[in-house]
């Protein structure tokens, strides 16, 4: 587990070039931006979760834009053999923390895709990260620590808006997405409940 | 080659009732229905160890409509070992503002007291040859003429509707001699 891990950091973080070496440390990041290192951070977390929960992940072949990752089991018990989840990711460093809610500002377009009907349930992720880089894992002997951590909310039902770029949805503290949060969401749709 | 149709707006077109019997047709059963019937759960075995699933949306407005039709596309394309394109040829029964391409194969004689008539086109329907009726008048129904004696491809646009083994443009427009890659 921890290898694979550290293998898909590996390729989140490239490795530098020869002139990139010789020009020092600092450069190993310049080939990726921070939203694409956000990105595969926030996928990497998602798939560790996942992999835990004993679930698959998916990439959606048509472009939405609100859809960038999808969560399936198989084998399932209930109304739907292969109950399937999808996920809106975002990662932030930016403090949106506040007592029992994260307040995250979603672009209305993500909004209006999250909030309408769907056969497969979609949910909003947001991942929390330190603000430095190399502070988004701690790693040890014992340990590969990802940091912070991502909670989750579903919009579905959520009413319409007269906002024309961005609505700021709360995402309550409590739903951390976890191996057993994840498993109890996929149940649900399983017997054909929302998430 | 193994073709995957992402055009949101042609699986947008497939309408549910048209997959639906497909799947009756081909031995799938409807197990169950899910969120206030905006979507039917399908299932086929081809033997005791493997059991597919679609989800079948039933409702156009569904935020996930194009995907979910994108996943039965995919599931079909593995049980009926076929392209998906042959497939989604079968499903598509209108599709609006469409551009054919393809050859003039026949032209019915004007109508006594306009130039109007019907022309038979022989055009591509998502990479299938496929019979196209239409309705062309005055200049148009001319250069169809003219593009049947010379053996001259043509392009037109309008409103695809299938009808049995073939389908009709209706409302054609911009009917042109030439490929479009000629414009």
């Amino acid at each position: 587990m921890e290898l694979w891990l550290l293998l898909t950091i590996d390729r989140v973080l490239k490795k530098p070039a020869a002139t990139d070496l010789e020009n020092g440390f600092e450069l190993k990041f310049s080939i990726m931006d921070i939203n694409q290192q956000k990105e595969q951070f926030s996928i990497t977390y998602i798939r560790a979760i996942a992999s835990v929960a004993v679930y698959s992940l998916y990439r959606p072949e048509i472009d939405n834009d609100s859809v960038d990752l999808g969560i399936i089991s198989r084998g399932g018990t209930g109304k739907i053999i292969s109950p399937r989840l999808e996920l809106q990711l975002k990662c932030t460093a930016r403090n949106f923390l506040e007592e029992n809610y994260l307040k995250y500002p979603l672009m209305l377009k993500n909004y209006n895709d999250l909030r309408i009907n769907a056969l497969v349930p979609r949910i909003l992720v947001v991942v929390l990260v330190p603000e430095k880089i190399t502070d988004w894992i701690r790693q040890t002997e014992e340990e590969l620590c990802l940091k912070y951590c991502a909670y989750w909310v579903s919009l579905h039902g959520m009413p319409d808006t007269t906002n024309i770029t961005n609505v700021t949805v709360e995402v309550p503290r409590i739903n951390q997405f976890t191996p057993d949060a994840l498993q109890a969401i996929i149940q649900r749709i399983n017997y054909g409940d929302l998430p | 080659m193994k073709v995957t149709i992402k055009d949101s707006q042609t699986l947008e077109t497939i309408q549910p009732d048209i997959i639906q019997a497909h799947l009756e047709a081909t031995g799938w059963r409807e197990t169950g229905r899910i969120y206030n019937n905006a979507g039917a759960i399908w299932r086929f075995k081809n033997d005791p160890s493997n059991e597919y699933e679609i989800l079948l949306p039933l409702q156009h407005n569904l935020g996930d409509y194009a995907e979910r039709i994108s996943d039965i596309l995919k599931t079909l394309e593995i049980v009926e070992k076929r392209d998906q394109i042959d497939i989604l040829s079968e499903f598509i029964t209108n599709y609006s503002n469409f551009t054919v391409q393809g050859v003039v194969m026949q032209i019915a004689t004007p109508e006594t007291d306009k130039l109007r008539g019907e022309i038979t086109l022989l055009g591509g329907v998502f990479e299938k040859l496929q019979e196209i009726k239409t309705t062309l008048a005055n200049y148009d129904y001319i250069l169809a003429v003219k593009a049947y004696q010379e053996r001259l491809p043509i392009c037109c646009t309008g409103d695809l509707v299938k009808k049995g083994n073939y389908f009709i443009l209706d409302n054609p427009q911009n009917f042109q001699i030439g490929n479009l890659k000629s414009f």
